[in-house]
């Protein structure tokens, strides 16, 4: 028996194969909305009007921030933006859908916050070191919506280790004294993932990953949120300070809610 | 601004299994009032005795005198949805509002006692899910019995 539609099917299988999938965003409209509101915010902050070549402004914003104070104000700028933003939720969720459906289910638990990142060329202040989500506060449950704002490749891009390796490397883990030495071990294994604008990468943050200082020529944009099924189980991001329910269903919502009849232990 | 304030109102019980300390759960309410420009009251602490909601009950009863209550969490209201929702009619026939600091959550009107009651019913619910809702950080994280229950399934990994 088959139960999976043939499409869903190849997804799942590639999810699992690789760790994770790369496609076009479902709804194109709500992307380019989410990254029109960032470069608004952006400019706003430099006090400039916003460029009508969106894309280039964002590729090419290094030589606009002094410092990365300025950058760090100019992240948190921007997130304070996107949080307040009362459609940012929906849209972003919008993008992956189907996708979210196919390899999470369909009634989902999502962050309530978000993760914003602005990589500049050659700066080390926003390294994000290795590490699997699932070794600190993260159930292993979860996955990662990451959406670039603009084309990103090679250490423009986040890497991931894929889960061959991943599952080789994590049992030799105790053999290494830091972080930077098990990534000395696993560089050749990790892949880095390019994501052409446009398209969202899904994946399971169980596996290694990180990013890398930035020596491409352009800067990197992306936000990421983290999705998991609304009953699976949860670790110390929970329910109600970290995740909230966005897709429960009638059937569920009737069963939270049922009582059976009482009154027969009189 | 106000010159009646909100109440911040703590535990002295655990929160979904977790024993939070009383000067981290004030520091989640005053940060929440702070960010929000809310002027904070000083907050009433609940008793420890299992049932005990004495202290929320002063709170609501000074509602008159008050804009709004801020819980620690959403989870420190009575288990029983009917007890919760006499606490949000007494809290909106005062015009007042009612506030969860960890969750980031309010009740400003009737319409928004749904989102409280839909994430309160489905973390009650969890705890009748496979593995109690909870993935364990351990050796063992679904608990000593979970190769038995992953093979029932039939699931392989």
């Amino acid at each position: 028996m088959e139960f999976f539609q043939p499409d869903e099917d190849a997804l799942a299988k590639q999810f699992l194969c690789d760790g994770y999938v790369v496609v076009p965003a479902e709804d194109r409209a709500a992307l380019d909305r989410i990254r029109a509101a960032v470069a608004s915010e952006a400019a706003a902050f430099l006090g400039i009007d916003l460029p009508a070549d969106v894309r280039a402004f964002l590729d090419d914003i290094a030589p606009r921030i002094e410092s990365p104070d300025r950058l760090n104000a100019l992240r948190l700028a921007i997130i304070d933006r996107l949080r307040t933003t009362a459609w940012f939720r929906e849209a972003y969720f919008a993008t992956a859908r189907r996708t979210l459906a196919a390899i999470v289910g369909n009634e989902l638990a999502m962050q309530r916050g978000l993760g914003f990142s602005i990589q500049l060329p050659g700066d080390q202040s926003s390294v994000l070191p290795l590490h699997s989500d699932a070794w600190s506060e993260d159930s292993p449950f979860e996955v990662v919506l990451w959406i670039p704002l603009v084309d990103v490749a090679r250490t423009k891009a986040m890497f991931l280790l894929p889960p061959e390796s991943d599952a080789r490397w994590r049992d030799r883990m105790a053999e290494f004294s830091s972080v930077e030495a098990l990534f000395g071990a696993i560089e050749p294994d990790v892949r880095y993932i390019a994501v052409p604008y446009g398209h969202v990468l899904l994946f399971t943050h169980t596996l290694m990953h990180g990013n890398r200082t930035n020596v491409e020529t352009t800067t990197r944009w992306s936000i990421n949120v983290r999705f998991k099924g609304l009953f699976t189980p949860y670790s110390d991001k929970q329910l109600g300070d970290f995740f909230e329910p966005v897709t429960l269903r009638p059937a569920s919502r009737i069963g939270l809610r049922y009582r059976l009849p009482s009154g027969f232990d009189v | 601004m106000s010159e009646r304030g909100y109440r911040g109102y703590i535990g002295s019980r655990p929160v979904r299994g977790s024993a939070i300390p009383q000067r981290v759960q004030n520091l989640v309410v005053r940060e929440y009032a702070q960010r929000r420009g809310l002027p904070f009251r000083l907050s009433l602490i609940e008793y420890a005795m299992p049932g005990s909601y004495m202290m929320l009950e002063d709170a609501l009863g000074e509602l008159e005198r008050l804009d709004g209550i801020i819980l620690y969490s959403l989870f420190l209201l009575p288990d029983r949805a009917e007890v919760r929702q006499r606490v949000y009619d007494r809290v909106l026939a005062a015009g007042a509002s009612l506030h969860a600091a960890l969750e980031d959550m309010a009740v400003r009107t009737a319409a928004d006692v749904g989102v409280f009651e839909d994430m309160t019913a489905v973390a009650n619910a969890l705890r009748a899910t496979p593995f109690g809702g909870r993935y364990e950080k351990s050796p063992m994280p679904f608990g000593p019995n979970a190769a038995a229950l992953i093979d029932a399934f039939g699931i392989t990994p």
